[in-house]
C-alpha cells in the first residue's frame, strides 16, 4: 500500500503537462474575451446577452444534439444487441460502416447530402431534419464504440437467456436489464455524440446555414464582425457542454448498482 | 404419463450433430441428470429443452402440451447457468423477485414470496445486497431462488456448481437436492462430473458425441454400464490387456495368470480383449490359493506406489507388463504396502467387464 500513496515526480509532471496543455488555451480565449486593450471588461458578454439571435441559436444546437443522441441511441442500441445475441457474423461490417464518416470529409458528405436530398421523395436540404440525420450518421463511430464495448463487458448472452427463463421479451429484457447495465457506455456515448453535434459546423453551414442557425454557425458569423465576442461565445458553450455532461453523469451515478460511473469505464 | 417427454430431438452446427435421436421421458418431481464429456450435447439439449435453441427434428411435450416451438419466456422454465447471471443492476431481493413482476404478481405476493425463497436459501440477511457484493456460493443459491421463485414447472441447472470451489460445491449439491426434493420439483441436471452425477440423481443420461449412451440410476450406471464408453468414464477402471484362453469356461490369461470371469465367453479363443476392473474390487490378500477359487481370482503384483487420498489409499501395481490401481478404506490399523514388495491380489469373478472396441455395447 505504501507504493500507491508514495509521491511520484514523473507521474505528477505529466499531469501538470496535460493540464497545462488543457487549459492554457481555455484560460487565454477566457482572457481574451474579458480585456479590452488593457482593462478588464465584460461587454462582450453584456452584447452577446442582449442578442436574442444568440439564444435562438443555442436553443436550436441544443434541440439538434439532444434529437441526434435520441436517434442514436434508437438506431444503435437494439442493433448492436440484436448483432451480438443472434449476428455476430455482421460485426465487422458494422464495424466498416462505423468508420466511413472518418473516411469522407464534410465537405464531400455535404455536396453528396444536398445531391441527393435537394429533390426526390426526401427534399430535406435546408431543414433542421437533414442535420438530424446527418449528425447521426457523423457521430455513429462514437456511440457505436461505446455502447459496443458496454455490451462486450457484461455477458449480454447470458443476462438475455436468464431473463427469457423468468418470463421477459425482447423489449422488456432491454429495459429492465441490458440498458441498466450498459448505462455507463450509453452515457459515454451520448456525451460524446451530444457534444460534437453541438460543436458541428461545418455540415450545419452548408446544408442549412442561415436558414436555421445553430450555434457553431452563430459563432463564426458574430467571430466575423467581432473576435472578443467569438471568445466569449467559445467560452459559454464550454459552460454549457460540460453543465450538461455533469448533469448526465451525475444523474447516471444515481442508477442504483451502479457505482464510479465514468467517461473512461 | 411422463411429465417431460423428449421425443427423438436432433440439432447439428454446420456438419456436426450435436444431439442425435434424443429420447427421454422424465417423471413429476424426478431429478434427471445429463452426464458427459465436454461437448457430448448435453447442454445443448438442456438448451432446447429451455427454447434457447430451436431442435432440427423431434418435439418435447411437458405436461401433456406440446412445447417445442414455444418461446422460452412462455415456457415456464427455470434455469440456473455456470455463471449465476445475476442482475447486477437488481439487489438480491430483486433479482428474486424478477420474474414475480414480469408474472404481474402485487407487490405483497412479491414481497411474501421472496421472503420464502431467502429463507428456503437461507439468506435472508443478504436480501438488500447487489450480486458484486456476495459470493459465488451465495450468488448461485440466489439464482436458484431467482428461478424457483414463479413456481416454475420445470427447473433446469445447467453446471450450476463447475465454477465454484469444491467444499462449497459439495455443501451446495447438498442444499440443492434437498430443496429439489422439498418442492418436489421436475428438475434436469447437467454436469460433466460424475460425483456430482451419482450423489444427486434419481436417474442418469450418460452421453457421447450426441448420443445417449445409458439411461440408468446411479447404481445401474457406475455396477452395470453397458457399454465401453460409460464403463470408462464412470469412475476409475484398471483397463488390463488380456487374452481369451477358454471362451467356454470364460477363462483369459491376464499377464501370465489364468483368470477366470463370470459367464461363458462371447469371444472366441486367442481373441485379444480388455478387462475392465474397479479399483476398489481388487484386494491385498495374505493367503496361500494360487489360480482361482470358486468365487475369485488371485493374481501376482508387484507394489510401485502408494498414495493416501484420505479416506482412500491408492495403491499402483504392475502385473507383468500391466500398470493396474487398487483401492483399500484407510483405517489407523492399516499396514500399508510397501513399494517393492510382492504381494497377492484377489478379485471376484464377477467384478470384471470384458470390453471389445470403444463406444461398442457390452454383452
Amino acid at each position: 500500500m505504501r507504493k500507491i500513496t508514495q509521491f511520484r515526480p514523473g507521474g505528477s509532471l505529466v499531469l501538470v503537462l496535460f493540464a497545462v496543455y488543457m487549459l492554457v488555451p481555455l484560460l487565454a480565449t477566457l482572457n481574451f474575451s474579458l480585456t479590452l486593450g488593457e482593462n478588464y471588461t465584460t461587454v462582450a458578454y453584456e452584447k452577446l446577452l442582449r442578442n436574442e439571435a444568440l439564444f435562438e441559436a443555442l436553443w436550436h444546437s441544443l434541440l439538434l444534439a439532444t434529437l441526434t443522441v435520441l436517434g442514436s441511441l434508437i438506431l444503435t442500441l437494439p442493433t448492436l444487441y440484436w448483432v451480438q445475441l443472434k449476428l455476430p457474423q455482421a460485426k465487422p461490417l458494422l464495424e466498416f460502416f462505423t468508420l466511413l464518416p472518418f473516411i469522407v470529409p464534410p465537405i464531400v458528405m455535404a455536396l453528396g447530402l444536398i445531391r441527393i436530398y435537394s429533390s426526390g421523395p426526401f427534399p430535406i436540404t435546408g431543414t433542421p431534419q437533414i442535420l438530424v440525420f446527418s449528425y447521426m450518421m457523423v457521430s455513429l463511430p462514437f456511440m457505436f464504440r461505446a455502447i459496443d464495448n458496454a455490451l462486450q463487458s457484461i455477458d449480454t448472452h447470458t443476462l438475455t437467456e436468464a431473463a427469457q427463463s423468468l418470463g421477459a421479451g425482447t423489449f422488456t429484457t432491454l429495459r429492465y436489464i441490458i440498458i441498466p447495465n450498459i448505462l455507463p457506455g450509453i452515457v459515454s456515448g451520448s456525451l460524446l455524440v451530444f457534444s460534437s453535434a453541438l460543436a458541428e459546423f461545418a455540415l450545419a453551414n452548408l446544408l442549412v446555414g442561415s436558414a436555421w442557425t445553430t450555434f457553431p454557425v452563430f459563432v463564426s458569423n458574430v467571430g466575423r464582425a467581432d473576435g472578443r465576442q467569438a471568445a466569449a461565445l467559445a467560452v459559454i458553450s464550454f459552460v454549457i457542454t460540460w453543465l450538461v455532461s455533469i448533469t448526465i453523469l451525475w444523474s447516471a451515478n444515481r442508477a442504483p448498482g451502479q457505482n464510479n460511473i465514468s467517461l473512461n469505464r | 404419463m411422463s411429465f417431460l417427454v423428449l421425443n427423438q430431438l436432433k440439432k447439428a452446427f454446420g456438419t456436426a450433430l450435436a444431439v442425435d435421436n434424443f429420447e427421454l421421458e422424465v417423471a413429476k418431481g424426478e431429478l434427471v441428470t445429463f452426464l458427459g464429456p465436454s461437448g457430448c450435447g448435453k447442454s445443448t439439449t438442456l438448451r432446447i429443452i429451455a427454447g434457447f435453441e430451436t431442435c432440427d427434428g423431434g418435439q418435447i411435450w411437458m405436461n401433456q402440451q406440446e412445447i417445442t416451438h414455444l418461446p422460452a419466456n412462455r415456457r415456464k422454465i427455470g434455469m440456473v447457468f455456470q455463471s449465476y447471471a445475476l442482475f447486477p443492476n437488481m439487489t438480491v431481493a430483486e433479482n428474486i423477485g424478477f420474474g414475480l413482476k414480469l408474472a404481474k404478481e402485487k407487490p405483497p405476493i412479491i414481497k411474501k414470496r421472496v421472503n420464502e425463497m431467502l429463507s428456503l436459501i437461507r439468506l435472508e440477511v443478504l436480501a438488500q445486497r447487489y450480486p458484486h457484493q456476495i459470493s459465488g456460493g451465495q450468488a448461485q443459491r440466489v439464482a436458484l431462488a431467482r428461478a424457483l421463485a414463479p413456481q416454475p414447472q420445470l427447473l433446469l441447472l445447467d453446471e450450476p456448481l463447475s465454477a465454484l470451489d469444491a467444499l462449497i460445491r459439495r455443501s451446495l449439491r447438498a442444499e440443492i437436492r434437498q430443496i429439489q426434493q422439498q418442492l418436489g420439483i421436475t428438475t434436469i441436471f447437467v454436469t460433466h462430473d460424475q460425483e456430482e452425477a451419482l450423489s444427486l440423481s434419481d436417474r442418469i443420461v450418460v452421453m457421447n458425441q450426441g448420443r445417449i449412451e445409458q439411461i440408468g440410476t446411479p447404481f445401474e450406471i457406475y455396477n452395470y454400464p453397458t457399454t465401453n464408453f460409460v464403463a470408462s468414464f464412470i469412475g476409475t477402471l484398471n483397463m488390463l490387456p488380456a487374452r481369451v484362453t477358454n471362451a467356454a469356461k470364460g477363462e483369459i490369461n491376464l499377464g501370465g495368470h489364468t483368470v477366470r470371469v463370470a459367464g461363458p465367453l462371447s469371444q472366441s479363443d486367442n481373441t485379444e480383449i480388455t478387462l475392465a476392473l474397479r479399483p476398489e474390487n481388487l484386494k491385498i490378500v495374505e493367503v496361500e490359493e494360487e489360480g482361482l477359487s470358486a468365487t475369485e481370482n488371485f493374481v501376482h503384483a508387484k507394489v510401485k506406489e502408494v498414495s493416501l487420498l484420505g479416506a482412500v489409499v491408492r495403491v499402483r501395481l504392475s502385473l507383468a507388463e500391466v500398470l493396474l490401481e487398487l483401492d483399500m478404506f484407510n483405517s489407523r490399523h492399516l499396514t500399508l504396502p510397501v513399494p517393492g514388495a510382492e504381494v497377492k491380489l484377489s478379485f471376484p469373478i464377477d467384478s470384471g467387464l470384458i470390453l471389445t472396441k470403444p463406444n461398442t455395447t457390452i454383452p
